[in-house]
């Protein structure tokens, strides 16, 4: 544990000082860079104003406003090329380089911790090739997943990997941190979808990882894989090749009450074993329902009838054809209600309807998108950790053990079914966090690293979909033992000089421990 | 000028909105709020953002700005000529407050009015603000609209039932050829308008961020108007509209609101010759977000026969023609992509002629109807509902 001290000082010194170390090594003065940058991509891509820099230096994560860590210089990319310039000269001149999408990540994988060069690879967004036929897309990595999707519409096709950020999330981004999706329990997440991804390494060389447009492959190593959830710390992702999927004409959502998280689990199980194909399920523990409860009541002035006993709020989608997708919904209801399950259908449609609009149509009333409102004070912030399906319960009890123990207020927590026509989830484990106090911040933080130990002692993993970024880096060698060195050296087979989005997943520090 | 009349005074309250007036809080009163985007930080702003959609870098969403705002807060961001550029590059035109719980735009003026006790005003900007403090109008014309179209307003009286005043703007003063056609319509729809010596409302000063100049000018605009309004006043361009009401008090009623009311009457169905048409509507961002009005322009241009055929982004989410915040006066090509980007929709739904109700939408996609095009792209032609309603309105 004595590494896990050294890196967890080392974060708290990157997050409280937001100011370069001056061992890091850059070869040559930020203003020299900036004149190299200008010189390779021509002025108009490059940004260097204060207030230019400063709205990169965060995301979503909780901090307080004054850990704002804006980068050196922002750059913004329009093709391949200029991205190996950049390399090119975040390498000769050892300069970290971090690239971001919509900077909505929940964990600061894209905030520049430690400066340098932000790469805003939303300005690579076009779109490069739409094969109707072969039901795959080819898209520059900064394209939104509602771009991707705004383009593929018109030929009657989607892609299926839909976080609730997906207006400004990219693609880059959804396979940097492998984020999750609302439609996982049909199609999975990006992974299913990617067939073939172009990188730029960390020495500036272009490289296409993958199988073309085929969808699987048993030959050679799968260096695809590796880029997926890698944080951009082995590479920038430039472009990317996916199987997309056709368009369902019909859709029905649902939300149903069970006794307990295990029953509703239990119960997605028993549809999946009768056959039927569900597209999105999300289950809701007892607080999270009685957030959606206290919502409803405050909007419409009166409770809605939910029974006592119901502990767990499940929400349900099938998509389809009409007539089929009707028969499933109706042989799904059918065995909620069974003896067996004893679920009841929630009948408020007006809470159904406020759940999916948050979770895909984000429709909301013109100037009362709902957001802002609920985090005047504090924020939602979560731990996203992964257990197996018998654990559900036991992760519960200790998240709610842990927030009381760091003296956070619980939100709750959902676990959103994401392993395609099988059992298999990510978890949100949510708190309030008062994000004007240090001392909470700092409590959240705490609150993330004991979450994060306590999903690896229940047989399972400290990140489902927000990845690891600096927030895991003092439980990365619990959870992965021996195998973090060899991720180590495949770190610098790609990024010899450890420049690529320094400090997420391990301190830049360890990497030398590994070279020696 | 106008004889007296014996025609009834129509009673434009029925049209009264119950309109957020606008909020004036300095940069530190409106902290909290700049706080919570930053807690929130959802962006779903960037969306409909236009410029940001053009340019692609992130300090110009409502996010981006609300967060230089942060580090102006912080000690961590200067002012300067380039901060006043960002504040500056925007059209104001409020597609980030409707996917937003906070009137954002409303501390982007607060910003330019701070930018411009900072001395870090534009001078193009100010240019058209002494234009407006010392001839009120925007354009320099100081000559009363109610005697040039003295005769028209005299001959539209002739089918009129009813009387109204109208507050014509600085734009449609511009523009005699559709303000002849208005006058001409609304007098078959058995109104008739009385122009008054009108002075700019003020709108460009106040968004420009010139406070002081404000002050003058809404006062001669006040002293203008007289006891005109005191019932309501009926206007033809979205943003005075919007303005008269939110900063003024005024009870503005947008032409086309009531002309929506007019064409119901069974006598007048029988005088519309129906057009063979098939076109779109562009909701003008003052109109539709700032007043709500979005049906009675639909029920009007389905009341000529027109098959109309919506846009991906309409209503309330409506994409900005780029024509204003001050944008069409400082950068008129970023303005005109912004346009060529809001005909290019009406194309993605297969349609080639576009409708609008504003004058300033109007110039502004009209001038960008006729820039270079693609190989192969056709001409969205851009149509103005008044010219529409001419049309079919027996003469």
């Amino acid at each position: 544990m004595e590494i896990t001290k050294i890196y967890t000082k080392e974060l708290r010194f990157r997050i409280n000082l937001p100011v370069r170390e001056v061992s890091w090594g850059m070869l040559m003065s930020i203003s020299e860079i900036i004149k190299m940058l200008e010189a390779g991509l021509g002025k108009d891509k490059v940004h260097s104003l204060d207030f230019e820099r400063f709205v990169y230096g965060t995301d979503w994560s909780p901090r307080t406003p004054d850990e704002i860590v804006p980068p050196d210089v922002v750059v913004t990319p329009k093709t391949t090329e200029d991205v190996v310039k950049v390399v090119k000269i975040a390498y000769e001149t050892n300069t970290p380089v971090t690239c971001g999408g919509g900077l909505t990540g929940m964990a600061g994988g894209a905030v520049p911790i430690h400066k340098g060069i932000f790469l805003d690879m939303t300005s690579m967004n076009r779109i490069i090739e739409i094969d109707v036929e072969n039901q795959t897309v080819r898209v520059q990595a900064g394209a939104t997943l509602q771009e991707v999707n705004d383009a593929l519409e018109k030929h009657g096709l989607w892609l299926t990997n839909l976080p609730e950020s997906k207006w400004s999330c990219t693609v880059g981004s959804s396979i940097a941190l492998e984020n999750d999706s609302t439609f996982g329990m049909r199609w999975g997440r990006i992974n299913q979808a990617l067939t073939s991804v172009q990188i730029v390494t960390g020495t500036g060389e272009v490289l296409e990882l993958g199988h073309r447009k085929s969808h699987h492959t048993s030959s050679g190593y799968k260096l695809k894989d590796l880029i997926i959830s890698s944080e951009g710390t082995l590479g920038v992702i430039t472009e990317a090749t996916l199987k997309v999927e056709p368009l369902p004409e019909y859709r029905t959502v649902d939300m149903i009450l069970f006794p307990s998280l295990k029953t509703a689990v239990n119960y997605v199980n028993r549809l999946l074993k009768a056959g039927l194909q569900i597209e999105a399920a999300h289950c809701n523990c007892k607080r999270r329902l009685n957030f959606y409860a206290s919502t409803y009541k405050e909007k419409y002035g009166k409770a809605p009838q939910i029974p006592d006993w119901a502990n767990a709020l499940l929400g349900i989608s099938f998509s389809g054809n009409r007539d089929f997708v009707e028969f499933e919904r109706s042989y799904a209801m059918k065995i909620a209600e069974s003896e067996e399950f004893k679920g009841q259908i929630l009948k408020e449609r007006e809470i159904v309807d406020s759940w999916w609009t948050s979770k895909y149509t984000l429709l909301f009333e013109a100037f009362k998108q709902k957001w802002p409102n609920t985090q005047k004070e504090k924020k939602f912030a979560a731990a996203d950790v992964g257990v197996p399906m018998g654990r559900l319960e036991d992760i519960y009890k200790k998240f709610v053990e842990i927030s009381e123990k760091h003296g956070l207020e619980i939100l709750g927590m959902n676990a959103y079914f994401e392993n395609p026509n099988s059992i298999g989830f990510s978890l949100s484990c949510a708190v309030y966090v008062d994000y004007r106090s240090k001392k909470e911040v700092e409590a959240f933080r705490k609150f993330h690293e004991d979450m994060s130990k306590a999903a690896v002692d229940l047989e399972g993993t400290m990140s489902t979909y927000m990845s690891d970024t600096y927030l895991k880096v003092p439980y990365f060698e619990y959870e992965h033992g021996k195998s973090a060195e060899y991720m180590k050296k495949i770190k610098l087979l790609f990024d010899p000089k450890g420049i690529m989005n320094p400090g997420k997943k391990f301190a830049r520090s360890s990497l030398k421990e590994v070279v020696q | 000028m106008i004889s007296e009349s014996k025609l009834e005074r129509l009673d434009l309250s029925k049209y009264k909105k119950n309109i957020e007036k606008h909020e004036k809080k300095s940069l530190s009163e409106y902290r909290r709020d700049i706080e919570t985007c930053f807690g929130t930080s959802c962006n779903f702003c960037e969306k409909d953002c236009q410029v940001y959609q053009l340019k692609k870098v992130k300090t110009y969403t409502s996010r981006g700005k609300n967060r230089t705002m942060l580090g102006l807060l912080e000690g961590k961001v200067g002012y300067s000529e380039e901060l006043a550029d960002l504040f500056y590059t925007c059209t104001l035109c409020a597609s980030c407050d409707a996917r937003c719980a906070f009137r954002n735009t409303h501390r982007f003026l607060e910003m330019r009015r701070e930018l411009v006790r900072k001395g870090l005003g534009k001078k193009e900007h100010k240019a058209v603000v002494d234009t407006i403090v010392t001839k009120g109008d925007m354009l320099g014309d100081t000559r009363s609209p109610a005697k040039i179209f003295e005769e028209d307003i005299n001959k539209a009286r002739v089918h009129a039932r009813y009387k109204v005043p109208m507050f014509v703007g600085c734009m449609y003063k511009s523009m005699p050829e559709e303000l002849r056609k208005i006058i001409s319509v609304l007098g078959r729809l058995g109104v008739a308008l009385e122009f008054i010596d009108e002075k700019c409302c003020g709108y460009p000063v106040y968004a420009l961020g010139y406070e002081k100049e404000f002050e003058s000018v809404k006062k001669n605009f006040i002293a203008s108007l007289g006891k005109n309004a005191d019932k309501g006043i009926l206007t033809v361009c979205p943003t005075c509209t919007a303005f008269l009401n939110e900063e003024h008090g005024i009870n503005a009623v947008h032409a086309v609101e009531l002309a929506a009311d007019l064409v119901d009457d069974d006598e007048t169905k029988k005088k519309i010759k129906k057009l063979d048409l098939k076109a779109t509507y562009h909701d003008p961002c003052h109109l539709a977000r700032g007043l709500g009005v979005t049906e009675p322009p639909r029920k009007l241009i389905r009341s000529l026969g027109i098959e109309l055929v919506e846009m991906h982004a309409n209503r309330l989410f409506s994409k900005c023609c780029g024509g204003g915040g001050g944008m069409l006066i400082r950068d008129r090509e970023l303005s005109e992509e912004i346009a060529k980007r809001r005909l290019e929709q009406a194309r993605e739904v297969s349609v080639d002629k576009l409708i609008v109700s504003c004058p300033t939408c109007d110039q502004n996609l009209t001038n960008a109807s006729f820039a270079k095009k693609e190989k192969g792209q056709k001409r969205v032609k851009v149509l103005n509902i008044w010219n529409l309603l001419d049309d079919a309105l027996e003469k």
